[in-house]
């Protein structure tokens, strides 16, 4: 009971001091408004509640190490070889390759090798809040990344066919 | 058992986040002018799948389920290009009866729209008993960028309707009717675009692929890392797919308001550079060659040069080149200041002193009008700048400005074909004078546009009657605020073509007067890779840091090797003052590092260190110096009253400007080659021979010899 | 859970559809069995001594005229959609066929980028992309003239031409011959096109009375070449028999 009691205390203090230092290294990156763009983006991820969250790396027994490394938390962009915009709602963790031969090529088999442990784990959740979340409970510094930016104008078929008065600037095709 | 009870509530996720995207219509109603229909847009409201949206008028239906949620299989129609209406959806084994079943060959296999839709909703039976076999259709020859397999070919047009809409190319087309009709461009020609890359993107299937790539990788053994492009200064966002320790190839990442969807060839195929000429260990020169040595022995040997080159105060000399990023330039300017110097340089004609326009205020030296502003404006003068070459992405908007709008464009400075029609009125400062004072016909049309708009070259910054255009093109502004300069609208911007630019004059990487007339002693290249090297004194000690043996390393005393920007996570800024976080994807080679980890290190060892050991103080620094470097992806805008101060204290820097008269020639001649990247790409070698110089690039005799050897 | 089971169940499957499938049928498709399916005509440009984009080419004075009649038909900034009239005036005064020069001549014309050309020249059948000879003779064999022989008469124009084959032209450049679909002259079947005029109602016999004629440089009479007007019941008329009422009959006398 004492140990846990401790090990809470412990995290709530942590968690504060690290919520604290995010602020102020100022990462969360999408408290933006574009000039031009009539887009209104929450910034609410910043100025989210405290929330009294118990850390889980404690006990969870992950290295320390990922302590110094920041995740990213973002939403993945439709790959523009396809049509398709599978996956892209969901929200990512990942990490950045560690710096200085965190990977090398197996000079035998000419395999990619790595001692970064993290460099294909890619998580996914199903919003922004429970990837903040996880990684908040985790202890990993964060930050965020701005979602895609999308204006698509309406198009229609009948666009092809309306009569220009003035000299064509474009030869359509069929 | 050890429990942990979280009091935290557990966070939402009920239910998939549903995306609906409905573009704004009211910035759209705006711009549409050639229809008396599209005037007036309202919105409509209707039910997808039991979900509710309301899309625009006059939107597809496509587009309505899209917004959704709900992605109905396509392969003819595509966001950015208009609709063609032959669809492929429907005669899905039609299309199958003549495609080659050569996946396992295919380099569309594993992102290819065709595959998938089979495999989702096609049959596991053929029912292909044609006796007649499939149809074969010869490939055709678009270049050393854009690879053909036409059997494979659905005819969606998606690359026609690209190369004639988007990328001005209107060579590309198809011929023949029926089973028989083919995409091609019917005379043997290459797709001479400098955006052409794009359609290996748009095509559904794998009839067109990257020739670089070719059978070198797979998209699902590849790493994708988000990154951000630094060969222009549009700072396209790119996704760097790389495996093991190489760059495979580089995609566009899809952001509306930078790059749309589209990234130019040098930014997509300049990749293999990044294997070529590397330096990847620090040498020191003995004589006449360069000994390999240790980072210790190599920051020792710089910390000599700069006691034994008695360089004091300016003496020290930094040049930072266009592929720096922004935290190195912070150190370094950091490191150069507390060694005493102001002599921070640009790598530029002309860089050696502060540039004309100064750097006190932001809006003098940035793309003000942004990006996507530039298909608000109805009249664009171009002012010594070709945005085709220097921003190509760019340049494709103002194109589709021009087509779908009453937009004008004119031009001072050298003609150039910019794949739209535009007033030619001169060459020099001449024709500017001409246009302040109102003659001619662009002027009147200037005069009556709404929302004007002068987009003035980053070269003019280095020719000799640069400060006089700006004087000029100052008080015109100034003259015409009530458009130019609105809350709503800057219409003079000023167009940026290499990345670390638009950082350097934030952090004020500029000498000052004093310095800028001092011979140093001790010079330092940063990346410096345009210098000239008369402007270097004979007897100086160089050091050259940077990641290619370029233009800049020839001439150093030490070679410090650093990251190209697929191996660091940096920020850069952009023509318009948009801050973005590049990420690696790759360590750097060798021995290489992190430019801003050797200057850190190498301050240590000139006995000035710098206050930050890691990348999050020093980008607390960042912040000290411009809270703008670090809120990514965003743009603070100039207010009207800041812009108008900044317009007269260009005015006034510049009044004693003289003309020359000398024309104004553009700054790019060779797109494909203008960085010590793009320089040692294979790839853009063979561009320079085809499209350039308009040589055999090396490929036509193979793929001649035998096109049916793969079909 | 092993992997067996499936596999298992895949060979059971397998043993199934063997039992089923009649067993002169092989189990493996051969690679390729059926001969390659080549298209009618190339869709793609090759230069050639007699068809290259250094030919020049213009219209006559005449036809220059015509053209620019035929351009103000339409609105000034669609004059593209000239195209066809103007491709087909300069497939006439090319001496029937269409070359790169033509194409690119009328895209000059009506200021249209030549890949727009192309595409219309390349679709429609009626341009001719390679040289023809002097007469170009179409012969149609779409349903209904097949069912009249058409085939016939295709056999007959090839053989009587020295047996040549469909899309070649003879030897002395006099003829071209191809097999054609539907010209609209089904009541007259089986028919042939020379030139611009269509030869009805044709036999072999008379599709070489024709064709001599040609030869011989004489233009025989264009349509039904069996005796009929037009394409009037050639058993003789069952309606309208009598003299058709000409003017004035059946009036009153101050018309009449």
């Amino acid at each position: 009971m004492s140990l846990l009691r401790l090990c809470q205390q412990a995290v709530r203090q942590q968690t504060a001091a690290r919520a604290a230092c995010v602020a102020t290294r100022n990462h969360a990156t999408d408290s933006n408004i574009p000039q031009t763009t009539e887009q209104k983006q929450d910034a609410a991820i910043t100025e989210a509640p405290q929330r009294d969250v118990v850390a889980a790396d404690i006990v969870s027994g992950a290295p320390k190490e990922l302590r110094h490394r920041v995740v990213r938390i973002f939403q993945p962009t439709r790959s523009t070889t396809q049509s398709g915009s599978g996956k892209s709602n969901r929200w990512r963790i990942d990490w950045d390759i560690l710096p200085g031969a965190g990977r090398w090529e197996n000079p035998l088999m000419g395999w990619a090798s790595s001692a970064d442990y993290m460099q294909g784990t890619r998580l996914s959740f199903r919003t922004k809040e429970d990837a903040i979340h996880f990684a908040e409970k985790q202890g990993w510094d964060y930050y965020v990344a701005a979602t895609e930016i999308k204006r698509i104008p309406p198009k229609n078929y009948a666009e092809n066919f309306l009569y220009k008065p003035d000299k064509l600037r474009l030869i359509r095709t069929k | 058992m050890l429990r942990l009870v979280s009091s935290a509530s557990k966070p939402s996720s009920a239910g998939v986040l549903a995306k609906v995207v409905v573009a704004p219509s009211s910035s759209r109603s705006s711009r549409r002018t050639f229809s008396s229909t599209t005037a007036k847009k309202a919105d409509i409201t209707l039910t997808v799948d039991g979900k509710e949206v309301t899309v625009p008028q006059g939107s597809a239906l496509i587009q309505a389920c899209e917004a959704a949620g709900a992605t109905i299989p396509r392969f003819c129609y595509h966001d950015r290009l208009a609709i063609a209406g032959n669809c492929r959806e429907g005669v899905m084994e039609f299309l199958l009866a003549n495609h080659p079943l050569d996946c396992p060959i295919c380099d569309q296999g594993g992102e290819c729209d065709l595959q998938d839709q089979s495999m989702r909703y096609g049959a596991d039976r053929t029912r292909f008993h044609e006796i007649s076999g499939k149809r074969a259709v010869e490939d055709k020859d678009l270049g050393p960028l854009v690879k053909t397999s036409m059997n494979r070919c659905i005819q969606c047009t998606r690359c026609v309707r690209f190369a004639n809409e988007v990328a001005g190319v209107e060579e590309l087309g198809t011929t023949g009717r029926g089973n028989d009709m083919q995409i091609g461009t019917y005379v043997a020609k290459t797709m001479n675009s400098e955006l052409s890359g794009n359609v290996v993107d748009l095509c559904p299937v794998g009839a067109l692929t990257s020739k670089p790539y070719a059978f070198h990788a797979r998209p699902w053994e590849l790493k994708h890392t988000d990154s951000v492009d630094v060969l222009d200064a549009v700072g396209s966002n790119i996704r760097v797919d790389s495996r093991g320790l190489v760059v495979m190839r580089v995609q566009p990442r899809p952001n509306d308001d930078v790059n749309e969807e589209w990234i130019s060839d040098k930014t997509r195929y300049a990749y293999d550079g990044l294997r070529f000429q590397r330096l990847t260990v620090p040498l020191v020169k003995q004589g006449d060659r360069f000994v390999t040595v240790s980072w210790e022995d190599a920051l020792a040997s710089v910390a000599d040069g700069l006691v034994r080159s008695g360089a004091k105060g300016d003496e020290i000399k930094a040049i930072a080149g266009h592929l720096a990023d922004t935290e190195s330039l912070v150190a370094l300017k950091d490191l150069l200041n507390r060694l005493g110097s102001d002599n921070t340089a640009l790598d530029h004609v002309g860089g050696h002193a502060a540039p004309v326009h100064a750097v006190d205020v932001r809006s003098n030296y940035l793309f003000n009008s942004t990006i996507p502003g530039v298909e608000q404006a109805d009249v664009i003068l171009l002012v010594g700048t070709n945005p085709r070459h220097e921003a190509a992405v760019l340049n494709s908007r103002i194109r589709k400005s021009w087509l779908h709008t009453t937009l004008e464009v004119g031009l001072i400075g050298e003609r150039v074909d910019t794949t739209y029609g535009y007033d030619y009125l001169g060459a020099d400062a001449k024709a500017l004078a001409d246009f302040v004072a109102g003659k001619g016909e662009f002027a009147k049309k200037f005069k009556e546009a709404k929302r004007p708009l002068i987009i003035v070259g980053s070269s003019l910054v280095e020719h000799p009657d640069g400060a006089a255009i700006f004087n000029a093109l100052a008080k015109f502004t100034e003259a015409n605020k009530e458009k130019l300069i609105t809350p709503e609208w800057n219409g003079f911007s000023v167009l940026q073509r290499a990345a670390s630019r638009a950082a350097a004059y934030d952090i004020g990487f500029v000498p000052s007067k004093k310095a800028s007339s001092t011979k140093p002693k001790f010079v330092y290249l940063l990346n410096a890779d345009e210098v000239n090297p008369k402007d270097i004194p004979e007897d100086a000690f160089v050091v050259y840091q940077g990641h290619h043996g370029d233009l800049g390393a020839q001439l150093a005393d030490v070679v410090l090797p650093g990251a190209a920007y697929t191996e660091k996570g940096m920020t850069w800024v952009n023509t318009e003052g948009r801050a973005q976080l590049g990420r690696a994807a790759v360590p750097p080679p060798g021995a290489s590092r992190e430019d801003w980890k050797i200057i850190r290190a190498l301050s240590e060892i000139v006995g000035t260190p710098l206050p930050y050991d890691d990348i999050l103080s020093l980008r607390d620094r960042m912040w000290e110096i411009s809270p703008t470097l670090l809120r990514y992806d965003s743009l603070e805008p100039t207010s009207v009253d800041v812009a108008l101060t900044g317009l007269k204290a260009l005015a006034a820097g510049t009044a004693n400007a003289k003309v020359t008269g000398e024309p104004i020639k553009k700054p790019i001649d060779n797109f494909y080659q203008t960085d010590p990247i793009s320089r040692a790409s294979v790839t853009m070698a063979q561009c320079t021979r085809a499209f350039v110089k308009g040589e055999d690039y090396g490929f036509s005799e193979l793929s001649n010899a035998s096109e049916a050897a793969f079909a | 859970m092993s992997s067996a089971a499936p596999a298992a169940m895949f060979a059971l499957r397998a043993v199934a559809r063997r039992a089923r499938l009649p067993s002169s049928r092989p189990l493996a498709r051969s690679i390729s069995s059926s001969a390659s399916r080549r298209s009618d005509a190339l869709f793609v440009h090759r230069d050639t001594p007699y068809n290259n984009p250094k030919i020049p080419f213009e219209f006559t004075p005449e036809n220059l005229k015509r053209a620019q009649e035929i351009i103000s038909h339409y609105p000034p900034q669609y004059k593209k959609a000239a195209v066809i009239p103007l491709l087909d005036l300069g497939q006439r005064q090319n001496k029937g066929w269409t070359s790169i020069s033509v194409m690119n001549y009328v895209a000059k014309l009506l200021e249209m980028p030549p890949m727009r050309v192309y595409e219309v020249a390349t679709f429609y059948t009626m341009f001719n992309r390679e040289p023809i000879g002097e007469h170009f003779v179409q012969v149609c064999t779409t349903t209904p003239c097949m069912l009249r022989g058409a085939y016939e008469i295709l056999d007959t124009v090839c053989g009587h031409l020295g047996g040549i084959k469909p899309g070649e032209t003879t030897k002395d450049g006099k003829f071209t011959v191809i097999e054609v679909e539907c010209q609209g002259a089904c009541s007259n079947a089986p028919m042939m096109v020379v030139g611009d005029d269509f030869y009805e109602d044709l036999t072999a016999e008379t599709t070489r009375k024709v064709l001599d004629a040609f030869k011989k440089g004489e233009k025989p009479k264009p349509g039904p070449q069996s005796g009929r007007h037009t394409s009037e019941n050639s058993a003789g008329l069952t309606a309208l028999t009598e003299k058709p009422y000409g003017p004035g009959e059946h009036c009153t006398p101050e018309f009449a």
